[in-house]
């Protein structure tokens, strides 16, 4: 029993000497050529992902702009059949520009495209979206005031502080009993 | 064990976000010992290099294919390693050496051991316990390779191995006894 024991011991012994004389671990130049292949490899699924992120932003740029093409048109429908009627407070009366005398209102843009969104644009008119429906066959005509840009306020334009502040020169688009449609600030207000 | 695997899983999970870091310290941890075990399992340095090379490239290209649910890191590194050893020991079996598998079953004289273990104990016969190892069957292989190389424990192995702890000791038990008339076969000791 003993001899056996000794057996195993010495076999064990062998084997641990067996261990100790083998290399130890793979060489260095597998770690660093690992470690190369670790970064490259990151690197790589970065670019990736900020590729995939781009793509994804830029669909959904586009879904989001194609929306709001569409939806500013669907608000003027529905200001113009719902809001209410508002007086112009009109201060002075300095010149009128033109006279339309056909149905046809004067091209109106609803979607502000402006750096400034909250002023109604310096170059087209934009849509008072507190009257009624234009009657069919009203006559139109363009009349510049010049007013407070607070009383902008006061006909449902959207106006910024600055603006509000001063007094403006506005073209106002309006029907032959004097309801203002639209507005657009003239260019000197800038 | 808890610890290091938790650890082990960390290290895991951050190498999976490209942390660098997290990756020497894994490699670091078990390139020797993975290393070690393809070198005892295929007796080729260069073998041991290049699947040592391939764990490490297969977790980086796919870090999340662990499980934990499966078991511990290292057991799954080692899982990689085996079945590459495996499939790179079938594809070049023509060219191990190839000695005499046949393991009977006759009993052996322990005091026959005594002075041929004493011998290849002795490091100049290293080599001869060493084409020993490497000629036991594989699954015998394995036992002697994690629980005598390695001195890994046999729940340890058992883990790496898949197998209960009963199945490490009695294949380990098993192996030893082949070793030993291996040796004798061999006739390494002068």
């Amino acid at each position: 029993m003993r001899q056996m024991n000794q057996s195993e011991e010495r076999l064990t012994a062998a084997l641990r000497d067996l261990a100790a004389a083998s290399k130890q671990g793979a060489p260095p130049e597998i770690g660093l050529m690992l470690q190369d292949a670790f970064r490259r490899h990151h690197l790589r699924r970065r670019r990736v992902f900020r590729l995939r992120v781009a793509v994804v932003s830029i669909c959904f740029a586009a879904l989001a702009s194609s929306f709001l093409l569409w939806k500013p048109a669907l608000k003027k429908d529905v200001a113009v059949q719902n809001g209410p009627v508002v007086a112009i407070p009109i201060q002075q009366a300095t010149h009128v520009e033109a006279t339309s005398s056909s149905s046809t209102p004067p091209p109106v843009r609803a979607r502000r495209t402006s750096r400034r969104k909250n002023a109604p644009a310096a170059d087209t008119f934009v849509a008072l979206p507190s009257f009624d429906v234009i009657p069919a066959g009203d006559q139109f005509r363009v009349v510049r005031l010049e007013m407070p840009g607070e009383d902008l306020r006061l006909v449902g334009a959207h106006v910024t502080e600055e603006i509000a502040r001063r007094r403006v020169t506005a073209d106002f688009v309006v029907g032959h009993d004097g309801t203002p449609y639209a507005v657009r600030l003239v260019p000197t207000n800038f | 064990m808890a610890e290091p695997s938790r650890n082990d899983q960390q290290l895991l999970r951050q190498l999976a976000r490209g942390n660098e870091p997290a990756f020497s310290a894994l490699y670091e941890r078990y390139q020797g010992p993975l290393y070690r075990f393809v070198l005892h399992m295929s007796g080729n340095s260069a073998t041991a290099e290049e699947i040592t090379q391939e764990v490490f490239m297969i977790v980086i290209a796919n870090p999340k294919a662990y499980d934990p649910a499966k078991g511990s890191v290292a057991g799954y590194l080692f899982g990689i390693a085996r079945n590459l050893t495996r499939r790179n020991m079938q594809e070049q079996q023509n060219h191990l050496p190839i000695i005499d598998d046949e393991m009977g079953d006759e009993a052996i004289d322990p005091a026959d051991d005594l002075d041929l273990l004493a011998e290849v104990s002795q490091a100049e016969s290293l080599e001869c316990l060493r084409k020993a190892v490497l000629a036991l069957p594989e699954q015998y292989r394995e036992v002697v390779v994690l629980c005598e190389l390695e001195e890994m424990t046999y729940p340890e192995a058992a883990g790496i191995l898949e197998c209960s702890a009963g199945t490490i000791a009695s294949r380990l038990h098993r192996a030893r006894t082949m070793l030993r008339t291996k040796l004798k076969g061999q006739g390494c000791a002068r």
